[in-house]
């Protein structure tokens, strides 16, 4: 419970720091937040300093400081001036799709890479663990976007089997049965998803390879089959659960990435996800629109992280002790 | 008196390690055989990185004898480019890793070295600036001030890359720090100065070494996706990601454009995560060695 | 209910002639627990409590108790390894605590420490020949070539080879690597030496080795040592002076020969059965204490070894009185309220004690 509590102020921490980072970085940006605006012609002077007054942007920089924190509270993240809406709204709707997409991938890459990692351990040094171990170093070492191209290049234009892009195919009649829909859905996400996994499922499989050969050659599994226990229930129920460890505890430390290689997956595949609207607004000089999704994504992060370590802990308690090196970790 | 083992000292036995370890021989020719090509690659290929050879009959010429990778759609020797663009990204990586890693072993040091409060409040920060997805970070960054000179370039990314190196030094700092040995330089009457380069600094090195040289792989892959956004190395200047961004209009027809500079990019980071393994196992022999 | 006496400052041999080379007062340390959601100090721990001893010139002063006294605290806190929470130590004439910065650090040279545990006490990334040298170079006693010639005399004082100054502590044995670190402190040439538990790491067989060593030492540079123990045993033939401590106080302090051989404490006289004899088959006082040693976090209400405490006489009293530390004959300190001060009486057990260890021939 104390542990608990200490991860969430800790966490709270992180997202004001981050808070205040941002203000700054906003502030610091030369020209008016609203320069982009000034082209046009019906923006008066008046008027400007109307919208000025209501960003608070003509107070000193404590009210301004103030002003923010405040709005953020309330979820107001700014005005995004090159989706004319809200950026709390563009976000709101964009971040359920990256969600979608993270979400899926970690799903299949734990499970999948939790599998492989086993059957390398299991079958050390021989061939099938040298051919895993071969694609894992391959999937560790190629490029996000570039492996999203391959993915896109092959899949949608040599084989012809996935959409090009998107969520879904808004041309379906309106009238298509849910089936129909939810197959339209999955093709679409077929692609993206399996670039994200690959990506994935690398580091995974190696960590997990690492941690159950660790496990397997530690004292008291020895100690349990010395005594009898069979070699697979040894492993089932002793080494699995304390593998696991480790593996989620990486889960939580390459979150930050998964976010980050979201943007140049969506942006290949035309994902409408949060990603793909960072590097839009980045494009579109869209200021307030690219703050808030750094900080909807560190929100993000912290909450998985938070979430990684307390079932990493659950799972094996000496990852909670300082030093302790679980195998050997990632990159 | 009892004639005591001869062994291998720290350093020479480390080095005789990695020699005698065919992944990292392999991987270290690879990456010193790219740097070469990449240095004098440009002045040897027989077209200019940058010139439009003909803008009407060789546009997106497909790999072949006149031209080894194709042209883009600019007409331009893509072998050319990608050599060019090798240098640039090769440095930038280089030298980007350099900097946070200098950045990272200072912060370490001072956050390890210090007082408990101190020690809390920079971890603090540390753990926010490890919180915030880089890409999006530096997204952030860069978006106001697009063309910004490469080596302010260098400076931001490096800004954003320094916070795991400090968390390692720092961990292996305070590890150290209640080690007896370090209690006896104290009461020798060494300053903490002393102590800190004499005995912290060199336990500290092996993983320094070793996060440095992978992150060498993960920071020429960030520079590559941030000029594939736009927001990296601006045109003309080549780098392996504008050469895969220039192709990328052009998947389906000029698929050479995007695949080669994609290829080149593989093949530094597996390099890269070899040498790093190796050299972690050269480090740190009988702990956890698993090939 | 506690009545606190304060103790009086302790003398050293009654000589009073010559000044003390070390003087310690009141000494004492406290640890804080931390705990809670902020860290915050929930509790205490009184690791050495109001500790006075003087050290002369030349002597050697064991300091023993079990693990957990506060023998090795003191140490460090004479050092300035660790800082006391009260106290004063007055070395040569300075007062050590209130020194500072490079000041502090040139003390340092006069008085050194050899760490108990031989295998953590060495940088194992630098050569033994670096190790001993480190101290030249930082009080500039000598450099180059006439830093590597003293370093090697010394490895030579202290047992080791020459030639052995490039290699690695890796390489060498727990008796071998506390000689280096004997060396090293050597190098700086104090006056004062404390000693913290510097075989206690080690196989019995080496122990005399390294303690006709420190002997050797002692009478060829005029040193004069601190021996933190927690054996009766290894000090027997080294100390002039010895001083026992339990839970943070001193509670007997008297000469070697005094000590060993009447000594007034339960405490002292149950170290004493403990310490082995050669032969198996001769008869054994064992003096086995009653419990387990309490925590210095929550030590018992007045005399702190009344729980564990055989003394005929002991009675409610005990429980309520921290007794002060009295000289209880010439030279022989010791903290009970219940033996009369002015003489050196003790109770039956210990007599039964002396008359069997004078039977017996001494081990060497």
């Amino acid at each position: 419970m104390h542990a608990l509590i200490q991860r969430i102020w800790h966490g709270f921490v992180v997202i004001a720091l981050v808070a205040t980072a941002t203000f700054v970085l906003v502030r610091l940006a030369p020209g008016d937040p609203f320069a982009a605006a000034l082209e046009n012609a019906r923006l008066t002077p008046a008027l400007r300093e109307q919208w000025r007054a209501a960003y608070g942007l003509d107070g000193s920089i404590g009210t301004q400081f103030a002003h923010w924190i405040a709005s953020l509270a309330r979820g107001d993240l700014g005005f995004s001036t090159s989706t004319n809406q809200p950026v709390s709204r563009a976000i709101a709707a964009a971040l359920p799709n990256t969600l979608l997409l993270i979400g899926t991938s970690i799903v299949i890459a734990f499970m999948l890479g939790i599998w492989l990692g086993a059957v390398q351990a299991a079958g050390r040094g021989g061939i099938v663990d040298r051919c895993i171990g071969a694609i894992t170093l391959i999937g560790n070492a190629v490029p996000d976007f570039w492996l999203a191209l391959v993915m896109l290049l092959a899949g949608s234009y040599w084989l012809r089997l996935f959409p090009v892009g998107g969520v879904a195919d808004l041309l379906l009649p309106l009238g298509a049965s849910w089936p129909v829909l939810l197959l339209d859905r999955a093709r679409h996400l077929v692609l993206p998803v399996l670039t994200m996994v690959i990506l994935l499922v690398a580091p995974i499989a190696r960590l997990q390879r690492t941690a159950l050969l660790d496990r397997l050659g530690a004292e008291w599994v020895r100690t349990a089959t010395a005594k009898g226990v069979a070699r697979r229930t040894v492993f089932r129920r002793h080494a699995w659960r304390t593998a696991l460890g480790p593996v989620v505890t990486m889960g939580g430390i390459a979150l930050p990435s998964l976010f980050g290689g979201a943007v140049f997956i969506e942006r290949v595949f035309a994902w409408p996800g949060m990603g793909r609207l960072a590097a839009e607004a980045v494009a579109a000089r869209d200021y307030h629109l690219v703050v808030g999704c750094v900080l909807v994504g560190t929100v993000m992060v912290v909450i998985g992280s938070m979430l990684a370590d307390h079932v990493s802990a659950w799972l094996d308690p000496r990852l909670t002790q300082d030093g302790f090196e679980p195998g050997r970790g990632l990159a | 008196m009892s004639e005591p083992r001869r062994y291998r000292s720290d350093w020479r036995g480390a080095v005789q390690r990695l020699s005698a370890d065919p992944r990292s021989v392999v991987a270290a020719s690879v990456l010193l055989g790219l740097a070469l090509l990449v240095a004098v690659g440009p002045m040897l290929a027989p077209h200019a990185p940058n010139a439009q050879l003909d803008i009407t009959k060789l546009v997106h010429v497909p790999p072949s004898r006149a031209h080894l990778l194709g042209t883009d759609v600019y007409s331009r020797d893509v072998l050319a480019r990608v050599l060019s663009g090798g240098r640039i990204s090769l440095l930038f990586a280089t030298s980007a890793v350099l900097v946070q890693t200098i950045v990272g072993t200072c912060v370490g040091l001072f956050a390890g070295l210090a007082g408990h409060r101190i020690d809390a409040i920079v971890m603090r920060g540390v753990d926010a600036g490890a919180s915030v997805p880089r890409v999006l970070f530096l997204l952030a960054l860069l978006a106001p001030l697009p063309h910004v000179p490469l080596w302010m370039l260098v400076l931001t990314v490096a800004f954003t890359g320094w916070f795991v190196t400090a968390r390692l030094v720092r961990g292996e700092v305070r590890a150290i720090r209640t080690t007896e040995f370090v209690h006896a330089a104290h009461a020798l009457g060494a300053s903490r100065l002393r102590i800190a380069m004499r005995h912290l600094l060199p336990h500290v090195l092996g993983p320094v070494l070793v996060t440095s040289t992978l992150a060498v792989g993960h920071v020429i892959v960030l520079e590559a996706g941030l000029s594939w956004l736009g927001v990296g190395v601006q045109a003309p200047q080549a780098s392996w990601g504008n050469i895969i961004a220039d192709g990328t209009e052009f998947l389906s027809i000029a698929p050479w454009v995007s695949l080669a500079p994609g290829f080149c990019l593989v093949a530094v980071v597996l390099a890269a995560s070899a040498f790093g393994d190796g050299l972690r196992d050269a480090l740190a022999p009988g702990q956890l060695a698993r090939t | 209910m506690n009545t606190v006496v304060s103790s009086r400052p302790t003398g050293g041999l009654g000589d009073g002639a010559t000044d003390p080379l070390l003087s310690v007062r009141g000494l004492s340390k406290t640890f804080p627990i931390r705990g809670g959601i902020l860290n915050r100090v929930t509790g205490s721990v009184r690791a050495v409590t109001d500790v006075s001893f003087d050290v002369a010139a030349g002597e050697t002063l064991a300091v023993v108790g079990e693990s957990g006294c506060g023998k090795t605290t003191t140490g460090r806190c004479i050092l300035r390894l660790i800082e006391p929470t009260a106290g004063s130590v007055t070395f040569d004439g300075v007062d050590l605590l209130s020194l500072r910065g490079a000041a502090l650090r040139a003390m340092r040279r006069h008085i050194q420490l050899v760490f108990q545990d031989p295998y953590a006490s060495l940088n194992p990334r630098m050569t033994i020949g670096d190790t001993v040298k480190e101290g030249l170079t930082i009080h500039k006693l000598a450099e180059g070539a006439a830093a590597d010639r003293r370093v090697q005399s010394l490895m030579e004082e202290v047992g080791l080879r020459r030639e052995w100054a490039t290699r690695y502590p890796h390489e060498f044995s727990g008796g071998q690597r506390q000689r280096v670190g004997i060396a090293r402190a050597l190098a700086v040439e104090p006056k004062f030496i404390v000693l913290d538990e510097p075989v206690s790491a080690l196989d019995v067989s080496v122990q005399a080795q390294v303690i006709n060593l420190l002997q050797d030492l002692q009478r060829d540079r005029g040193l004069t040592y601190l021996f933190i123990a927690h054996d009766l045993g290894v000090v027997e033939h080294l100390a002039t002076r010895v001083v026992v401590m339990y839970l943070g106080r001193i509670v007997e302090m008297a000469t070697a020969d005094v000590l060993f051989s009447e000594p007034i404490m339960p405490y002292t006289q149950a170290l004493l059965s403990a310490i082995p004899l050669p032969d198996p088959l001769a008869p054994r006082d064992r003096i086995v204490l009653d419990g387990d040693p309490p925590s210095p976090a929550d030590p018992p209400s007045g005399c702190v070894f009344h729980p564990r405490c055989f003394h005929p006489d002991k009675d409610v009293a005990c429980t309520q009185v921290i007794p002060p530390l009295e000289e209880k004959g010439p030279g022989h300190w010791a903290a009970c309220i219940k033996q009369p001060a002015g003489t050196s009486d003790f109770f039956l057990p210990a007599a039964a004690l002396r008359s069997r260890r004078t039977a017996v021939s001494p081990a060497t």
